[in-house]
């Protein structure tokens, strides 16, 4: 059961689209992934 | 056109058939009598929604789409029906009171009321005490029904009763309340004559006070 | 003994874990517009207030004798008027409310099931919300406004919650997140509550289809890093008692259960708020996994107990609107009926079978003495 959306990058598809180094993914994703998180949780806080 | 089979569809809220029954019979050209008749054989299938929904069969959704029904067949019926006044069993006040916005509760009431043969007097959400004082006293009903979906909404019932009171209006009317929160001690310490969660019931109670 | 944070959060790590705790713990919800009447603040003023969001997190920590503190935000004023909200307005006395609202026309149907994050940032946001109903350009910045404004508000509401845990020697936050069941989601702010009642007689199939698609978003919604048996996933249950159980069969369980299953194969424990009557449900519920908090409003307690209380956590069901205008000793004496029912053999937390939103819903000295009662005399 995956979560897909037109408008929801996962962080697979961000890799890929944004030149992210290996060496540094995962400081990469912590700072950038959350964000997406983020509006995802305020988008369902407007709906509930 | 078969009004047994009429009010059959409608108390088993079969849309389409009710709506194609309608439409060929208003094509029929038929007289205001007989579309009266088919009024009161619609109305008649609201009452067995209600006493199915009594019985549990049906729940407060099925009421829902029973009044949309009953508002769509009357709409098609509405041509042919003509201005003659319609007999009114009572009339009735109905509004939620203040500090409460929800009204699915009190619509479901209101179509229920109306089917049943009530002028019913919508005041709408969130209503002050003064704004059930100035209805009553414009329009002299039967009946106050307050709603309320809130807790807080029982204080705001009793507000409500107290004014009519001071108003002198509290011993022409009889008052039912309604929603979630209304229970039996709830009655009691508001001042209302009768109480319900079930639409139904609160229409069965109304036509016992208008007899 | 002397009562502290540890100890009270073991009372809940007993339970979660399938064992009996020391006591039953006591776990009181209100939403904060309670605690502003309690210390005396004007509600329209209030809620907009976000520095005194503060004192209030205090007064609910320290004032009501919870295991853990009662102060819940859930609407938050500044946001909703940046958003122009349509769907939670203020009454006349200041308590925010959701008037009936359809967010989604019923020839809506393929677009949402096509893509229902998508749908929702084009055609719902900009009904529900009326500032985002206009320019690409005008949308981005009323919504990046907003979204700034719920993370700071909800920042410092968290921040300070623990920080009053710490002071006043309370519980954890047993809620981590929320989500909704799938119908429930197509029903409320979607099509409404009218608006699902005739289309699951008018489009079923399409119902069926919405409720499927909603699914994988409301699945992620309440699965979260933090996500634990003692970081539930709160779930407010709204349509199915007013529904047929062939409807409920058709449209509600499939997607609600599944939702449920995967909350737990993911690592989050469902706390389910079980609105209204469910006693038509209990086998259904009976059927989740194991270990799934259920908060119910009414039913008969003995039932409740017997029929989903070995398997589940069971609370609520203890009358609100007695705690307005009871006695004090009516008070205690109808918890003292509820826990003799609900505590034996573990698998109980006290609460009520209402959210306290309104002053007038509770006496605050009724609540106290209740909490009180249920500490002493709920020692297993
Ligand atoms: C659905 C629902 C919602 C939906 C509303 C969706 C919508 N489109 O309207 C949503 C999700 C938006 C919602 C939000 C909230 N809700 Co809410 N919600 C409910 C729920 C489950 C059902 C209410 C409802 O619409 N019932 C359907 C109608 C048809 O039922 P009814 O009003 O009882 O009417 C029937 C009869 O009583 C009778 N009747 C009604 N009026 C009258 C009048 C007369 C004269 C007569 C004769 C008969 C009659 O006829 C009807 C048919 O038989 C209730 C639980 C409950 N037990 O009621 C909680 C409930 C009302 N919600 C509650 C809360 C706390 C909230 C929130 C504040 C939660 C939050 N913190 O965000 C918010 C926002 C405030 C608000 N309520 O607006 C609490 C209120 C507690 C309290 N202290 O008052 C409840 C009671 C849940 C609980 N157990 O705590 N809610």
């Amino acid at each position: 059961m995956e979560f897909k959306s037109e408008y929801y990058t996962p962080w697979s598809e961000y890799e890929k689209t944004n030149n992210v180094s290996p060496d540094n993914a995962d400081v990469i994703k912590a700072n950038t992934q959350t964000y997406e998180e983020m509006v995802f949780d305020f988008t369902m806080w407007l709906i509930m | 056109m078969n009004l047994k089979e009429l009010t059959q569809s409608v108390g088993e809220l079969e849309e389409e058939k009710v709506l194609e029954m309608l439409n060929n019979f208003v094509a029929s050209n038929p007289s205001e009598e007989e579309a009266g008749k088919a009024v009161a054989a619609c109305q008649e299938g609201m009452a067995e929604v209600g006493d199915l929904f009594e019985k549990g069969e049906y729940f407060v959704g099925d009421l829902i789409f029973a009044g949309e029904l009953l508002t769509e067949a009357i709409n098609v019926l509405k041509p042919v029906i003509g201005s003659g006044d319609t007999t009114k069993v009572g009339t009735i006040v109905l509004g939620t009171v203040h500090g409460d916005l929800h009204d699915i509760g009190k619509n479901i009431f209101k179509s229920m009321a109306e089917a049943a043969g009530f002028e019913v007097h919508d005041i709408g959400i969130d209503q002050p005490v003064q704004a059930f004082i100035d209805i009553v006293k414009e329009v002299k009903p039967n009946i106050v029904g307050m709603s309320g979906v809130l807790t807080l909404a029982l204080e705001a019932m009793k507000d409500t009763v107290d004014g009519l009171k001071e108003a002198g209006l509290r011993d022409s009317v009889k008052v039912i309340i309604g929603g979630n929160p209304v229970t039996k001690e709830a009655c009691l310490h508001i001042g209302a004559d009768s109480f319900t969660t079930n639409a139904a019931e609160g229409v069965k109670i109304s036509q016992g006070w208008v007899k | 003994m002397v009562e502290n944070a540890q100890s009270k959060n073991q009372l809940f790590i007993d339970i979660d874990e399938g064992k009996i705790p020391k006591r039953v713990p006591v776990y009181t919800w209100m939403d904060i517009t309670y605690i502003m009447q309690y210390a005396g603040v004007d509600l329209r003023k209030a809620q907009w207030d976000v520095d005194k969001f503060k004192d209030m997190i205090e007064i609910g920590a320290k004032s009501f004798q919870s295991d853990i503190n009662p102060a819940t935000f859930t609407r938050i004023q500044p946001v909703y008027n940046i958003l122009g909200a349509q769907n939670f307005v203020m009454s006349s006395e200041g308590q925010i409310q959701h008037p009936e609202i359809t967010g989604m026309g019923p020839e809506d149907y393929d677009e949402m099931i096509a893509d229902p994050y998508k749908y929702t940032h084009d055609k719902i946001l900009p009904r529900l919300y009326k500032n985002l109903d206009t320019t690409p350009e005008e949308k981005a910045k009323v919504f990046a406004k907003a979204f700034k404004a719920h993370s700071d508000i909800f920042g410092q509401i968290f921040a300070h919650h623990d920080l009053m845990n710490e002071k006043y020697g309370l519980a954890n936050d047993r809620v981590g997140c929320q989500t909704v069941a799938p119908f429930d989601q197509v029903a409320d702010q979607f099509r409404s509550f009218t608006g699902i009642s005739s289309d699951i007689r008018r489009c079923p199939d399409k119902v069926v289809a919405a409720c499927e698609a909603v699914t994988p978003m409301m699945l992620k919604a309440g699965v979260k890093p933090h996500s634990s048996r003692q970081k539930r996933t709160f779930i407010p249950l709204h349509m199915a008692p007013y529904m047929r159980e062939k409807d409920f069969e058709k449209f509600y369980w499939p997607t609600f259960k599944a939702l449920i299953e995967g909350l737990w194969e993911n690592g989050a424990a469902p706390l389910l708020f079980v609105e209204q009557d469910w006693t038509r449900y209990l086998d259904y519920l009976n059927e989740l996994p194991a270990g799934t908090q259920m908060m119910f409003e009414y039913g008969d307690p003995k039932v409740i107990k017997e029929k989903v209380g070995k398997k589940h956590i069971v609370t609520g069901l203890y009358p609100l609107t007695l705690l307005a205008r009871g006695t004090k000793q009516e008070c205690i004496d109808k918890a003292k009926e509820i826990v003799d029912i609900l505590a034996p053999g573990g698998n109980y937390i006290f609460t009520f079978d209402k959210v306290a939103i309104n002053i007038k819903d509770a006496n605050p000295e009724n609540i106290i003495a209740v909490n009180e009662f249920v500490k002493e005399y709920g020692v297993y």
